[in-house]
């Protein structure tokens, strides 16, 4: 049995630190570990500050993927508070949440995940795309409403 | 051709979605017309353990010289001064700018976390995080050092915002890049002073209002009249930043949004710490005067100017006159 202990750090192409460890046995892998070793304690920092002060502090945490956060720290003070959230407020928080995601997908597909897709090793391993398109839909829905 | 190692410490990596969204120049741009040579980033290079720590050795030691060294969030030291809650290819952080830093042209801090700590240096700054080279509030030294130089003998060059503004940080690169670090004429606070030399009330849509002494009456009603001055804590008239001139996404500004400029181009930024009642609150003496004054002014000036606008300010500037 040959076991074998992979360190990798750093591994890119994530947002932020991120080291992992594999162990490897049989050329099968076995056990990993991830760490992600970078701190700024921002809870540590919030504690005792202005309530509002979420709205500045929570979307940092990341900067991919902030509208989310700040959305979310909105929602933390709307249920403190009891406030009412008129419908096209939730509106506006959805589309604009929608805008973070339209944005976030490209650039992780093509900026940070796509280039590795060039790489020789995956010749051959991605399925191709047949070229008649008829071939695509093999059966009609099964119910349709007029 | 010039060589760009990118690191990324006590950050969110909001600098760098910021950088990849440049379009003026765009990234592919500085790329393919400038010849920009990305040797190392963290989210967009494939090199990955061993492969990478290489390159990072190799500039280390001096083996290799980059030409532009850009770091993105702060310089963490603790706990106890050690760094070791920032490991990056098993050593702390600090330990790779103090070794690459000095060796590189030139240095540039992108972000107020990399110009001067940002949000994780807010009291009690649990990480001990600091910026290259100022500390939170402005004072000169961080983490390198007040005298510290680079290579070519300039001292680090901060590109500050949370984040940055993708076109400041990519002409500031294309300036870099095309060897005219020399040319950039900086301030107190080593910000090109051609980005941060007006105001974020330059060119605000609510200028008018701010004239008359006229406030929104409440924060988020649909407010595309008033000014954010007076209650609900704006600092465009104290914070140096393009964004009324450089729109964000070509389109709008905080202020324009009816979101009040919290000052993230300054050292200060958060403003009060962000201690209760700071935040989206205008900060009063004696409950009227402001207690930061637009720059350049002095309390009693303004409050003549103030009480003399807003007793002659016309109807117009008390109604919303955006009709739809
Ligand atoms: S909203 Fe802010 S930036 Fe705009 S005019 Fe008022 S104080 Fe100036
Ligand atoms: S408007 Fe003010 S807070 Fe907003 S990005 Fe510009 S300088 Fe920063």
């Amino acid at each position: 049995m040959a076991v074998m202990d992979l360190n990798v750090s750093p591994l890119g192409q994530v947002e932020g630190d991120l080291d992992v460890r594999v162990t490897i046995t049989d050329g099968v892998v076995t056990d990993a570990w991830t760490t992600a070793a970078m701190f700024r304690g921002f809870e540590i920092i919030l504690k005792g500050k202005d309530p509002q002060a979420g709205l500045i502090m929570t979307p940092r945490i990341c900067g991919i993927c902030g509208g989310s956060h700040l959305y979310k720290a909105c929602y933390a003070l709307d249920t403190a508070w009891a406030t009412y959230v008129p419908p096209n407020a939730t509106r506006v928080r959805n589309i604009a949440q929608a805008c973070e995601t339209l944005q976030s997908i490209p650039r992780w597909f093509y900026a940070i995940m796509g280039p590795d897709l060039t790489a020789a090793q995956y010749a051959g391993a991605l399925p191709t795309r047949k070229p008649h398109a008829a071939s695509r839909r093999t059966s009609a829905p099964a119910t349709r409403r007029a | 051709m010039a060589s760009v190692l990118w690191f990324q410490g006590g950050a969110c990596s909001g600098n760098t979605m910021s950088f990849i969204n440049a379009a003026e120049p765009s990234v592919v741009d500085l790329i393919v017309d400038f010849g920009l040579e990305v040797v190392y980033h963290p989210t967009l290079s494939m090199e990955l353990g061993k492969a990478a720590q290489d390159i990072f050795w190799s500039y280390a030691k001096g083996e290799k010289e980059c030409d532009i060294f850009v770091f993105e969030g702060t310089v963490i030291e603790g706990p106890n001064g050690t760094g070791r809650m920032d490991m990056f290819a098993e050593r702390p952080m600090k330990d790779w700018v103090s070794d690459i830093a000095p060796k590189a042209g030139v240095v540039v801090a992108i972000g107020d976390c990399a110009s001067w700590g940002g949000l994780p240096a807010v009291p009690p700054n649990p990480s001990e995080s600091r910026g290259l080279q100022f500390d939170r509030g402005g004072k000169k030294g961080g983490y390198l050092g007040p005298d510290f130089v680079s290579r070519l003998g300039l001292p680090v060059i901060n590109i500050p915002g949370c984040p940055a503004h993708p076109d400041w940080i990519s002409q500031i690169i294309v300036a870099l890049a095309a060897g005219r670090a020399k040319d950039l004429d900086l301030d107190e606070l080593h910000r090109p002073r051609t980005f941060f030399t007006t105001f974020t009330q330059t060119g605000c849509t609510r200028v008018q209002f701010y004239n008359y002494k006229q406030d929104p009456k409440s924060f988020g009603q649909g407010m595309r009249s008033g000014c954010l001055f007076y209650e609900f804590g704006c600092r465009g008239p104290m914070t140096h930043s393009p964004c009324n001139r450089i729109l964000w996404n070509r389109q709008s500004s905080k202020t324009r949004a009816g979101h009040p400029c919290t000052g993230c181009t300054e050292p200060g930024y958060p403003f009060g710490d962000l201690e209760l009642g700071t935040v989206f609150k205008t900060q009063k003496v004696a409950g009227v005067i402001p207690k930061d004054e637009p720059t350049g002014m002095d309390p009693a000036s303004y409050m003549a100017l103030a009480g003399l606008s807003r007793a002659v300010a016309p109807q117009w500037s008390k109604e919303d006159m955006f009709v739809v």
